[in-house]
């Protein structure tokens, strides 16, 4: 009985210290997260992005020595 | 086919039915133990891509619920050993205060500064048992361990807990 009484005393001591939180909902519905994840977790990339990309790979081509500059800039 | 049956299968239908049913449940069970809204939803979501991934290993005999709060508990808690004891569990104190209130404040400080040094298996039992008030049973089946054991964890957490909170001169 002392045990469970030691209990509770510190329990509220600590609730005061550290309120409940309780039940809580998720702000949003996370199910289109989870369907993101689902199907592959990354976003699609954009068309610019691959544009990018070639130009990138097209410069190293014709300038290898630009890679340090570009690894500087990663 | 029963719904459990038909997720244990792999149907996807099967497994949007059950995260609409359980996120909430799942969700509060998560933000209860890491305490962060934020980190609560993050965990909610990787907890059901678990649950996903283990389809197979699930018996649809039993019940949904408390096998996806066991793979949501793992999470939380993993995520509770990847804080450490650094992560602040208090708010600040708010504008100014007068004597007594800063004193009360200083003290909700101390416990929660000792609460957080427990270890994380510790501090996840007595979160849920001290300050959610959730009963030992629930607890159990949420963490796949006995009452018993529970009940243990609650006794070993109070006494450490006492111990630290004598250690900063403060007699509960």
């Amino acid at each position: 009985m002392n045990r469970r009484n030691d209990e509770l005393a510190l329990a509220a001591l600590v609730r005061e210290a550290l309120p409940p939180v309780g039940e809580t909902v998720p702000e949003t519905d996370l199910w289109p997260r989870a369907q993101q994840r689902l199907a592959g977790g990354r976003p699609p990339v954009s068309g610019l992005d691959w544009l990018l990309a070639a130009l990138a790979v097209g410069l190293l081509f014709g300038f290898p020595e630009a890679l340090l500059l570009l690894l500087y800039h990663l | 086919m029963e719904l459990l049956e038909r997720f244990a299968q792999g149907d996807p239908e099967a497994f949007e039915v059950l995260f609409r049913e359980h996120q909430r449940d799942v969700h509060s069970w998560i933000y209860r133990i890491v305490r962060d809204r934020g980190e609560a939803e993050d965990l909610t979501v990787e907890a059901f891509m678990r649950i996903y991934r283990a389809r197979a290993r699930f018996d649809p005999t039993r019940k949904f619920g408390p096998w996806a709060r066991r793979i949501a508990t793992n999470l939380a808690l993993n995520r509770l050993r990847s804080w450490g004891r650094q992560r602040s569990l208090t708010t600040e104190p708010r504008a100014v205060q007068t004597a007594s209130v800063m004193e009360r404040w200083v003290l909700r400080q101390e416990i929660a500064c000792a609460f957080g040094e427990l270890s994380p298996r510790l501090r996840l039992v007595a979160t849920l048992a001290l300050v959610e008030e959730i009963p030992y049973g629930e607890i159990a089946d949420g963490l796949g361990l006995s009452r018993e054991a529970v009940k243990s964890r609650v006794f070993r957490a109070v006494r450490q807990l006492r111990q630290r909170l004598r250690s900063r001169g403060i007699r509960p």
